[in-house]
C-alpha cells in the first residue's frame, strides 16, 4: 500500500516560488491501478516523482508498505527504486549510449541477473512491445513512440512491485497502444501508478 | 560488489564504444605522450650518468684508484705495491701513473697541462685510452722521444674553435717542446692524438714511464702519483679495496665510485631534481587532461547520469564506470607510450645523442617505468573521480532535465 499525507512540493526558482503540489493525500492499495488526471502543469509528474522517491517533497509524509520511505538514506532509496519500482518517464529517459536491448536489461544486470538471462528476458519484453528487431538500435535511431516502448519494456523487466507510468502512451499510436497497455494494465490517459504487491 | 563492478564495466565499455572513438584515441595518444615525457628525460639523464661513469672507468680511474697518503705527493716504492696487487685474485692488472705539470710549446703556442707517464704494457690493460687514438698510434714500451696528446691539447688551427688553450692544430709527426716542472726540457715527436670525448682525458698528454724516469733522474725507488687497478667483471670492488687496504699500505684506496661520488653525486642530485620536476609536470598535464576529459564527459552525460540514478544504479557504480574509462585510456596510453619509448630508445641506441663530453644512449629502468605507471594511474583515477563524483551528487530530476 502506498500512502501520501498532505504532500506539498514547492519549487523555488530564485525568489519565485512555484507550488507544484499543494497538499496531496492518497492511498493506493496493493493490486490497485490508479490513474491520475489533470491538465498539464497540474503536478502529475511531480507527484509521481515524489512517490517514486526521485525527489523529496517540501512537506508531507509518504509510506510504502507501512515504511516511512522519506526517511531512507540516498542509497537506500536508490536500492528501493531498483528492486521495487518500474518507472516510465514522460520523456522516456533512455540511456543514449546504450542500445534498445541494453537499456531494457540494465536494471536487470544491476540486480545481479546474469547477462545471458537478462538479455533473454530483455528480448522477450522488447518482443512484447514489438521492437525485438530493433534491439541493437540506439535511442537516437528510434522514433519517439519506439523510445517510449523501449522505456516501457525497461520499466517492466524487473517485474516491479510498483509501476509508475508518466503519460506512457502519449506518443503511442492506436495500434501499439493495445499491446503496450496490456502490459502496463492501464489506460493511456495521463499519469498512473499501479501498485501490484505493496 | 561483483555485480556492481559488472555494471560499471558494462557502462564503461559502452561509453567507450559509443561515446566517440576519435576522442578516446586522442586521449590515449595524449596519455602516451605524457608517459613518454615522464620517462624519456630521466632515461637520458640516466644514460648521461652511465656514460660519465663509463668514461671515468675507461679513461680516468679504472676500477680502483690508489692515491698517495694524505700528506704525501707520491706513492713510494710503487713497484712493490704493483707486484702485490697484481697477485690478488680477480685483479687483471695494475698500472702506475706518474703525473707532472708541464708546459708544451708548439710554434707560437704554449699550453700548461699535466703529463701522465705510464708503462704502455700495463696501461692498455687498465684503461681504454689506446682504443681511442684518432690519429697516429699509442705509445710503445720503449718509446723515449715521443708523446701522446689529447685532442683538446692539439687543438684546431683556428684556435677560436677550441674551448681550452691549445697548440693550434699540432698533428702527428710534429715536434713539440715540453718543459717539465722540475726544469727539464725535452723535444718530442707527436706519436698519436687521443680523442676519448672525455673533457679531462682529452686535455692531457702521455709519455712512457721510461721517459719519465729519465726526466726525474735516479731516485731511491719507483714513485707513482696514482695506481690504477683493473679487476675482472665479477669482482666485488669494495672487497678488493678492503684487500688492498689490508696490506697496510696507508694509501688512499678508492673504487671508481668513491672517486667520482662527490662530483657525480652532486650532479645526480641536481638531475634528480630535474627528473622530479619533469615527472611532476607530466603528472599535472595528465591530471588536467583527464580532469577536463571527464568533466566534459560527465557534463554532457548529465542527463544520462540522472537517468541511471533514477532507475536505481548506485552512485558508486556510475563513478566507477568513469574511473574505469580513465583506466582504459591510461592502460592503452601507457602501452602506446611504451611502444613510442621503445622506438625512441632503439633510435637513440642506433644514433646516440651527441653530448659535448660523450655520446648518450637513454637507459630506461624498469623500476622507473613501474613507479611512473602507478603514479600516472593514481593521479588519473583521482582526476577522473572528482568530476564524476560531483555530477553524480546532483539532484536526480535536475540532472535528468539537463542536457
Ligand atoms: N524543477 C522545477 N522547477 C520549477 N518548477 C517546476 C519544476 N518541475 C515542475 N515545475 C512546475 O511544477 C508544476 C507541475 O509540473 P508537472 O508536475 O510537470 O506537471 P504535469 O506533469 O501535470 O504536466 C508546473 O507548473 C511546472 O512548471
Ligand atoms: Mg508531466
Amino acid at each position: 500500500m502506498i500512502t501520501a499525507r498532505n504532500v506539498k512540493k514547492i519549487y523555488t526558482m530564485g525568489r519565485v516560488e512555484v507550488p507544484a503540489l499543494n497538499g496531496v493525500s492518497l492511498e493506493i492499495e496493493t493490486g490497485e491501478f490508479v490513474g491520475i488526471m489533470g491538465s498539464s502543469g497540474s503536478g502529475k509528474s511531480t507527484l509521481l516523482h515524489m512517490l517514486g522517491l526521485l525527489d523529496d517533497p517540501t512537506e508531507g509524509a509518504i509510506t510504502i508498505g507501512g515504511e516511512d520511505v522519506l526517511a531512507f538514506s540516498d542509497s537506500e532509496k536508490t536500492r528501493y527504486r531498483l528492486q521495487r519500482f518500474g518507472f516510465i518517464f514522460q520523456d522516456y529517459a533512455l540511456v543514449p549510449e546504450l542500445s534498445a536491448l541494453e537499456n531494457v536489461i540494465l536494471p536487470a544486470i544491476a540486480r545481479g541477473i546474469h547477462l545471458h538471462d537478462a538479455a533473454a528476458a530483455g528480448r522477450d519484453y522488447l518482443d512484447r512491445v514489438g521492437l525485438v528487431e530493433r534491439q541493437d538500435h540506439l535511442p537516437a535511431e528510434l522514433s519517439g513512440g519506439e523510445q517510449q516502448r523501449v522505456a516501457i519494456a525497461r520499466a517492466l523487466v524487473n517485474n516491479p512491485d510498483i509501476l509508475f507510468a508518466d503519460e506512457p502512451c502519449a506518443n503511442l499510436d492506436s495500434t501499439t497502444v493495445p499491446t503496450s497497455t496490456a502490459r502496463t494494465r492501464g489506460r493511456c490517459s495521463n499519469s498512473s501508478a499501479g501498485s501490484t504487491r505493496s | 560488489m561483483f555485480e556492481n563492478l559488472r555494471v560499471s564495466v558494462f557502462l564503461a565499455a559502452r561509453a567507450l564504444q559509443r561515446g566517440g572513438r576519435g576522442r578516446v584515441l586522442l586521449n590515449v595518444i595524449v596519455i602516451a605522450f605524457v608517459f613518454t615525457n615522464m620517462i624519456f628525460l630521466p632515461s637520458v639523464i640516466s644514460g648521461a650518468v652511465e656514460s660519465y661513469n663509463v668514461q671515468t672507468i675507461d679513461f680516468m680511474t679504472s676500477d680502483i684508484v690508489i692515491g698517495p697518503r694524505l700528506d704525501e705527493r707520491y706513492i713510494e716504492d710503487a713497484d712493490t705495491l704493483l707486484n702485490r696487487i697484481n697477485r690478488i685474485p680477480g685483479v687483471i692488472r695494475a698500472s702506475a701513473r706518474f703525473s707532472m705539470p708541464v708546459s708544451v710549446d708548439f710554434e707560437e703556442n704554449t699550453v700548461s697541462i699535466e703529463v701522465k707517464a705510464f708503462d704502455p704494457r700495463d696501461e692498455v690493460e687498465v684503461t681504454r685510452i689506446h682504443e681511442f687514438i684518432e690519429d697516429g698510434s699509442f705509445l710503445g714500451s720503449g718509446d723515449r722521444n715521443e708523446i701522446l696528446l689529447g685532442v683538446l691539447v692539439a687543438g684546431h688551427e683556428d684556435k677560436s674553435k677550441d674551448f681550452y688553450d691549445s697548440l693550434g692544430g699540432a698533428a702527428v709527426g710534429d715536434m713539440v717542446t715540453v718543459r717539465y716542472a722540475n726544469g727539464v726540457v725535452r723535444e718530442y715527436r707527436i706519436k698519436g692524438i687521443v680523442r676519448t670525448k672525455s673533457y679531462i682525458a682529452d686535455y692531457m698528454a702521455f709519455v712512457t714511464a721510461d721517459e719519465m724516469e729519465s726526466v726525474l733522474g735516479p731516485g731511491p725507488n719507483t714513485r707513482a702519483s696514482e695506481i690504477l687497478v683493473k679487476a675482472t667483471d665479477d669482482t666485488d670492488l669494495d672487497a678488493l679495496k678492503r684487500t688492498i687496504l689490508s696490506f697496510g699500505v696507508g694509501e688512499e684506496v678508492k673504487t671508481w665510485e668513491d672517486a667520482t661520488s662527490d662530483i657525480v653525486a652532486e650532479s645526480v642530485e641536481s638531475f634528480n631534481i630535474i627528473n622530479n620536476i619533469t615527472v611532476l609536470g607530466s603528472l599535472i598535464i595528465a591530471i588536467v587532461v583527464i580532469f577536463i576529459l571527464i568533466t566534459i564527459k560527465t557534463f554532457t552525460n548529465r542527463k544520462q547520469i540522472g537517468i541511471l540514478k533514477a532507475i536505481g544504479i548506485k552512485k558508486s557504480v556510475i563513478i566507477n564506470s568513469y574511473v574505469m574509462q580513465v583506466f582504459f585510456i591510461c592502460t592503452f596510453g601507457v602501452i602506446l607510450g611504451l611502444v613510442i619509448l621503445e622506438g625512441m630508445v632503439l633510435y637513440f641506441t642506433a644514433f646516440p645523442i651527441e653530448f659535448p663530453d660523450g655520446t648518450v644512449t637513454p637507459i630506461v629502468d624498469a623500476g622507473m617505468l613501474i613507479e611512473n605507471t602507478i603514479l600516472l594511474f593514481i593521479s588519473s583515477a583521482v582526476a577522473g573521480f572528482i568530476p564524476a563524483w560531483r555530477i553524480t551528487n546532483e539532484n536526480i530530476l535536475d540532472a535528468m532535465r539537463g542536457a
